[in-house]
């Protein structure tokens, strides 16, 4: 029962980013419904626990793109052990808090990060052929920050129904004394 | 001393190791049936609520425009008009045209087999990049076959084919490189993408004139393409420094992140 349900909430999440938010959001401005799956599962059941569904999700979203099957499950994999780390040592009590925070920064950071590198592969490739680089990377532009924003929002609302959910499906079971 | 990883560590390594064999197989092509079969068993999913959700979309949409109604109308009846004066153009060009053909003994021109599809995914990470569309080997879609979307504007090709689905490679993925003109002058060269962000024209001979707002057709060179798809205007023309070639970037005619319905180009 438990595993079904983590199945039905990794395939909502892939399904959905895959198909459904691309009608209600500029495509620049998605937020990342696997990467908040993610972030809920390992916050509430810990990252040993989550794996195989990290790796699941990450599968399912390559098959949809033209990505290696597994890069997504393997970054998604990384992204768990190190949050874990952080968690182990920082000591943050709000579970919320932290979870709007690491969004922020993983999110930002990712983004910055993937644009930054764009851009070098331009520069690079216009200094190397000596022609000029035609598109400019958009940098801090309106869509880092609405994605984000979006990311969060969507984010928060998926952990609080998730948590109420696996309140009732992952409480711990009275133990009933043997007569 | 003595050194153990604890059992989770062991997962965490073993995971990583798989994973890794998994991309590392992957990159030699052996990932297709895998992405085919999830495809497959997904689509009905995907197509649905891709559906639903773009009905939702509409309805909302349609609610915000609302208050901007008359100002619509009123443009829309403006268009109609102008619209009416160049279908009469149109006609009578047509008209000549036929004639012209007859005169020189030409077959008239062959229309494009069309087989219709719905996009039911694309990848977030990448919105200019790639789709997936609910038409497969069942329904006649090959590899190469050019995708268009109405009016015979070019938004891609064909890059994977799966039994009832397929993949699409759009414009402005790196991976495209099409054959193009320049309408007016005839300047050929290649449109190439630029990481998903947008499109280029490249390797445009010094010889040849090209300007802002020139449109940019396929060629039909090489037979990959039909000639005379629509593929965008030239914003920005750049001069190489070693002066071999011309460079310009494209807006393109279609915006290729938010495709509803596309067209194959199965025979040309």
């Amino acid at each position: 029962m438990k595993n079904y349900f983590l199945f039905v909430f990794c395939f909502l999440a892939v399904v959905f980013q895959l198909s459904v938010l691309g009608n209600f959001f500029d495509a620049k401005r998605l937020p990342d419904l696997v990467l908040i799956f993610s972030l809920t599962l390992i916050l509430s059941l810990g990252f040993e626990r989550s794996m195989v569904w990290l790796v699941v999700a990450g599968l399912l979203l390559d098959a949809g793109s033209n990505w290696r099957l597994g890069t997504t499950s393997l970054a998604l994999v990384m992204l768990g052990m190190g949050l874990e780390r952080i968690l182990r040592f920082a000591e943050i009590r709000s579970r919320r808090f932290l979870f709007v925070l690491l969004f922020g920064i993983i999110i930002a950071f990712s983004k910055i990060v993937f644009d930054l590198a764009s851009q070098m592969i331009f520069w690079m490739t216009a200094y190397y052929k000596k022609q000029p680089a035609g598109i400019q990377a958009a940098f801090f532009s309106q869509d880092y920050f609405l994605k984000i924003f979006y990311t969060i929002l969507i984010g928060y609302f998926t952990y609080y129904i998730f948590r109420k959910l696996s309140r009732k499906l992952f409480a711990p079971q009275p133990i009933v004394p043997k007569r | 001393m003595k050194f153990s990883f604890s059992k989770k560590t062991w997962k965490f390594i073993f995971t990583i190791i798989l994973l890794l064999a998994v991309i590392f197989i992957s990159s030699r092509g052996a990932d297709n049936p895998v992405k085919g079969f999830v495809l497959t068993l997904t689509s009905p999913f995907l197509k649905t609520l891709r559906i639903f959700s773009g009905g939702v979309a509409g309805f909302l949409d349609f609610l915000e425009s609302i208050g901007n109604l008359k100002t619509e109308n009123e443009n829309l009846v403006r268009e109609n008009m102008e619209l009416l004066a160049e279908n009469v153009r149109l006609k009578d060009i047509d008209a000549q045209n036929q004639e012209l053909r007859r005169e020189l003994e030409l077959l008239p021109r062959k229309k494009f087999e069309l087989e219709a599809s719905f996009v039911i995914a694309q990848d977030p990470r990448e919105p200019g990049s790639s789709i997936v569309i609910d038409k497969g080997k069942n329904s006649g879609l090959k590899e190469g076959m050019p995708l268009i979307v109405a009016n015979g504007i070019l938004v891609g090709k064909i890059s994977e084919v799966f039994s009832s689905t397929a993949k699409a490679v759009l414009l402005t993925d790196p991976r495209s490189a099409v054959n193009a003109e320049i309408e007016d002058s005839g300047a050929k060269g290649i449109a190439k993408g630029e990481y998903g962000l947008g499109l280029k024209i490249d390797m445009v001979s010094q010889t040849e004139v090209i300007k802002e707002e020139d449109i940019v057709m396929t060629s039909g060179l090489g037979g990959e393409m039909p000639r005379g798809l629509l593929v965008g205007k030239i914003d920005k023309v750049f001069q190489s420094e070693d002066k071999l070639f011309q460079q310009a970037t494209i807006i393109p005619a279609a915006d290729v992140s938010d495709l509803i319905a596309v067209f194959a180009i199965k025979n040309f």
